[in-house]
């Protein structure tokens, strides 16, 4: 009985979270698509860190293939937007799975010096690369006819996916195999754990994941530049949004998220600060909340949550 | 007697040191096996030779007629050869059930459904099911032990290698373990090889030991005949009440 | 028993009340920002102007005056104008300048740009300091449907996202640069040889640097001793230093970081290289630039500069000539003034007349005033419908975008500048050779290195 009026509850959020755009104002949509986008991607990146123990640096790298890739395929090769997005998540996946095999046999801060490096790398042909502006950038000029209200929707759909995958995965039998990596690779492997294989298909699924959020972070900003699409700034906000709320929870990046997204808009007029404040608030939650701001709620209302919650 | 294990000339070198000197032996089927030695004889090196925690330098590990050295672990896990650590290595954030699950789901490639059922059954036969729910970190050490007994019992194997499982208990729970060790292999037919420090806690349970020094084999044989070996005395000069 | 379940009851209508508590939140703070931000009665209470400006990060530099130039147009105008005045209202309505931080980031300058838009909403945006600025800050104006002045930015890099239905841009033009210095050249006659030393680093500026000066130095009859496209920090230089000494090559040009120009020139130094005339684009831009290069060794270097104060501008909001800009700046802030100075008060100039002649803050109606402008400003003549000079024409012909969208921009024509010892400052430029601008006076007449 329980799960049935859980479930309710939940229709009754997604119910009012697809009518808001119908309502509430061109501002707040701008913030709740930004919204979305990091809490879909610090979802999948925090249950990747805690859970697996794969801690990405490199997770722009699917920003920006994500966002390149539609840019591309819908402006030089006409094929529908949509089907580009598409297109782009499964070339970010196929990605995930090339870069797999250097990477993930490497292990805890050599991966993620790893992935970073990737990136770096990456970053750097896209400068050179004249066919996507190389150093110029790319206008995504098919988008401008995109409004906010469209652009909603595939945002609030990718949290909602990743909020789910991230419940199924930490359930399924590949999410004991990642949680029993992450506690001790040697022993999961010991026991019968194919360590590669299981690691490579949550890198997998959290890159296709992150490069749709690219694609869509495309469509909505219209503007692509090698250094700010392969930036590490992206991952630094993933790890941040995931963290603040808690890192390994399923709530947590939700309200980690919202606080991102409210940080940025109200830091953003004190001319010059807006970084340091940021930094500042960030640094403060963590040394006060070292578990996160969603651990300290639930905790202190004793509620006692099954894990991922 | 069916063969189980073979080893072939086994050969480790770290650096300049020899941690398994050019060893061979057989365990048959059903066998329960002590590996007894001196503190850095090259026990556990052995174990890690032959679940693919490491590669030999030479020599071959036969398991069941099928030569497995250079396979990876969790292939090895599979085929059948499970093992548990000197000091216990449980998923400390998982529950006492999910560690043992984990042996089910993959060692013995179960659903979620089934491993759930069988991890609980392998729980009771350690004794552990009334804390099936407690974070592993919670438990104490002679728990972890029976746990990481109850984790690699769930991975269905045919050879269970178990590292020192009695360092760290009390005398009532060590006739406990040895007497859970002896029904290891005649309830559930599982080819057990042991490693003790303590070599008359073997006694009456196993039915050979290889003694290793110095990464070489210098003994093997009833528990009586090594007991009273020189060469077995020799090695463990210095430490003799280790004999008992 | 109670224990097995997942989560005790408790815990569940706990959870209840959070969910139901988040929902209507959700709903409350959806519904009264909504009701607010549609509310907009009578004649609005200012005119706002947003301005997306790279305050922190790797643009900063050029950022520097924004906040000041800001604050001394909005003071002016309401204190001393009353506001601009809008027909439509038939009243004075005040200005207000919204300024936020990109942070230097393309992907943060097209948030904010967003969100002035959709929050504050401005009635028209500037977007000033390079492609990594200027492009996604216009992209989200086209997408919005906001009037935006561009500036500040290399034309063609932005004309990569046109057409343009809501941006307009006074910029430089890249083919300028290698012509102006390859006039430069010639003027100096039989005094110094047709041989060119060259240099460019390894990115887009750099190499697009790089493809003009080809082009231009075939068509004139020099003969290139190309060192290549070098990566940023190199640390020795001596090699392509040597070629050129041995060739003989009376001049050095190219298009680097000036970190790397300090480099390359100290090793010039040291080696014995000793060209008469050296021109770099990019590298000798701003004055804390060149005093970085250390030494004596600045004297005499040859830059470009769009705007000094030296030019015969003056403001059409406040009456100020250029050197009276210079003057206030440098007695605000005790900095050098630098060449970006000019344009970050033109573009105000700018969407303040279109505004006016708006006389509404209709979008539309601002956009097609902005169309229509022609304005002196500060920084020169600002008018789109403008045709291009026939030499204009002829440089810009290979490049499609710059013919096709002339509409949409105007060109800033750079001059020939030499850095020299100064009076008030380490290093002061001196405008040697004023092109195609002949109102501009040359302040110094140019001298050779050796």
């Amino acid at each position: 009985m329980e799960l049935k009026s859980r479930y309710i509850y939940i229709v009754i959020l997604l119910a009012v979270l697809t009518s808001l755009p119908l309502w509430v104002g061109g501002f707040l949509r701008d913030a709740l698509i930004l919204f979305f986008l990091y809490l879909a991607a610090a979802e999948v990146w925090g249950f990747m860190a805690k859970h697996a123990g794969i801690v990405s640096l490199g997770q722009q790298i699917f920003i920006g293939v994500g966002g390149y890739t539609t840019a591309v395929l819908s402006m030089y090769f006409g094929i529908p937007m949509y089907a580009s997005v598409i297109i782009s998540g499964l070339l970010g996946a196929g990605l995930a799975g090339l870069l797999s095999f250097p990477l993930l046999r490497l292990r805890g801060v050599y991966f993620a010096i790893g992935t970073f490096l990737a990136a770096e790398v990456i970053r750097l042909a896209f400068s050179g690369w004249e066919f996507v502006g190389a150093g110029k950038g790319l206008i995504f000029r098919d988008a401008y006819g995109i409004p906010t209200t469209i652009i909603y929707y595939p945002a609030l759909a990718l949290a909602v996916i990743s909020i789910f995958l991230v419940y199924l995965l930490y359930h399924s039998k590949l999410g004991f195999g990642l949680r029993s990596i992450g506690a001790d690779e040697d022993v999961a492997c010991g026991l019968g754990v194919n360590t590669f294989v299981c690691k490579a298909t949550c890198f997998i699924l959290a890159s296709l994941i992150t490069t749709l959020v690219g694609a869509v972070n495309v469509i909505h900003h219209t503007y692509l530049h090698p250094t700010s699409a392969f930036s590490i700034s992206w991952t630094v906000n993933f790890l941040f949004v995931a963290v603040i709320g808690g890192v390994g929870t399923i709530v947590g990046p939700i309200i980690g998220s919202a606080l991102f997204v409210a940080f940025g808009y109200l830091f953003a007029q004190y001319l010059g600060l807006s970084l340091l404040l940021e930094g500042l608030i960030v640094l403060a939650i963590l040394i006060a909340l070292p578990q996160g701001v969603w651990s300290a709620i639930s905790r202190k209302l004793k509620l006692n949550l099954k894990p991922p919650l | 007697m069916i063969g189980m294990l073979e080893v072939i000339g086994l050969t480790k070198r770290f650096g300049a040191l020899t941690a398994v000197k050019n060893v061979s032996f057989k365990i048959s089927e059903k066998e329960i096996v002590g590996l007894i030695g001196p503190n850095g004889s090259g026990k556990t090196t052995l174990f890690n030779l032959i679940s693919g925690f490491y590669k030999p330098d030479s020599g071959k590990v036969m398991f069941r007629d099928h030569e497995i050295s250079g396979l990876p672990q969790h292939k090895i896990c599979k085929m059948g050869i499970a093992r548990t650590y000197q000091i216990p290595r449980p998923f400390l954030e998982m529950s006492v059930l999910e560690n043992v699950m984990i042996g089910a789901l993959y060692g013995a490639d179960e659903s979620l459904g089934k491993s759930r059922s069988h991890a609980l059954e392998c729980l009771k036969f350690v004794g552990l099911e009334k804390k099936k729910d407690v974070p592993a970190h919670n438990l104490n050490v002679s728990e972890r032990k029976m746990l990481e007994i109850a984790r690699a019992l769930a991975t269905k194997p045919k050879l269970l290698l178990l590292d020192e499982p009695l360092s760290g208990l009390n005398p009532k729970e060590v006739a406990q373990a040895r007497e859970l060790i002896r029904r290891i292999r005649d309830d559930f037919g599982v080819t057990v090889f042991w490693i003790e420090h303590i070599m008359r806690a073997l006694r009456g349970v196993v039915e050979r030991v290889i003694v290793l020094n110095y990464g070489e084999k210098i003994a093997e044989g009833s528990f009586e005949v090594v007991s009273s070996s020189s060469k077995v005395i020799e090695a463990y000069l210095g430490e003799k009440w280790v004999i008992g | 028993m109670d224990m097995k379940m997942p989560i005790s009851a408790a815990a569940i209508t706990k959870m209840h009340a959070i969910i139901m508590a988040v929902v209507i939140i959700i709903a409350a703070v959806g519904a009264s920002a909504s009701y607010y931000l549609t509310l907009r009665p009578g004649a609005p209470e200012y005119i706002k102007i947003g301005w997306p400006a790279p305050l922190t990060g790797t643009l900063a530099g050029f950022a520097e005056t924004t906040p000041w130039m800001a604050q001394q147009v909005e003071d002016y105008v309401n204190n001393k104008l009353g506001g601009i005045y809008l027909s439509e209202y038939g009243k004075k309505i005040p200005i207000k300048i919204i300024i936020r931080d990109t942070k230097s980031d393309p992907d943060l300058a097209a948030t904010i740009a967003a969100e002035l838009i959709t929050k504050d909403n401005v009635d028209i945006m500037l977007a000033l300091y390079s492609p990594a600025m200027t492009n996604p800050i216009s992209a989200q104006c086209e997408k919005y449907g906001v009037p935006c002045i561009v500036s500040q930015t290399i034309l063609l890099s932005w004309l990569m996202g046109a057409p343009y239905e809501w941006s307009y841009a006074i910029g430089l033009a890249e083919p300028d640069f290698a012509i102006l210095f390859f006039d430069l050249f010639d003027s100096m006659g039989d005094k110094v040889n047709k041989k060119v030393a060259m240099i460019n680093a390894d990115d887009p500026d750099g190499r697009g640097f790089s493809e003009s000066i080809k082009i231009v130095a075939k068509a004139r009859g020099y003969t290139l001793i190309d060192a290549g496209l070098v990566p940023y920090g190199a640390a020795d230089y001596s090699s392509y230093i040597y070629n050129w000494k041995s060739s003989g090559a009376d001049i050095l040009t190219g298009n680097m970081l000036f970190v790397d120009f300090a480099t390359l020139w100290r090793q010039c130094n040291e080696l014995g290289y000793k060209p008469k005339i050296v021109a770099m684009s990019r590298a000798l831009l701003f004055p804390s630039w060149v005093e970085a290069i250390g030494g004596e060794l600045p004297n005499g270097l040859i830059g470009y500069t769009w705007w000094s104060p030296f030019h015969p501008y003056k403001s059409s909001i406040t009456g100020q000539t250029a050197s009276q800009l210079v003057e206030a700046w440098e007695a605000h802030s005790g900095k050098q003034w630098t060449p970006v100075l000019g344009l970050t008060h033109a573009v105000l100039e700018v969407a303040i007349d279109a505004v006016k002649r708006a006389g509404s803050l209709d979008k539309t109606k601002i956009r097609d005033a902005l169309a229509e402008t022609n304005l002196n400003t500060i920084a020169g003549p600002v008018n789109f419908k403008a045709p291009l000079t026939p030499q204009q024409q002829a440089r810009y012909r290979p490049f499609e975008n710059l013919m096709k969208y002339k509409d949409h921009y105007v060109v800033v024509s750079p001059v020939a500048i030499q850095w020299v010892k100064g009076s008030k400052w380490p290093w002061e430029m001196q405008v040697i050779y004023n092109w195609e601008s002949p109102e501009i006076p040359e302040t110094a007449k140019m001298f050779l290195l050796s």
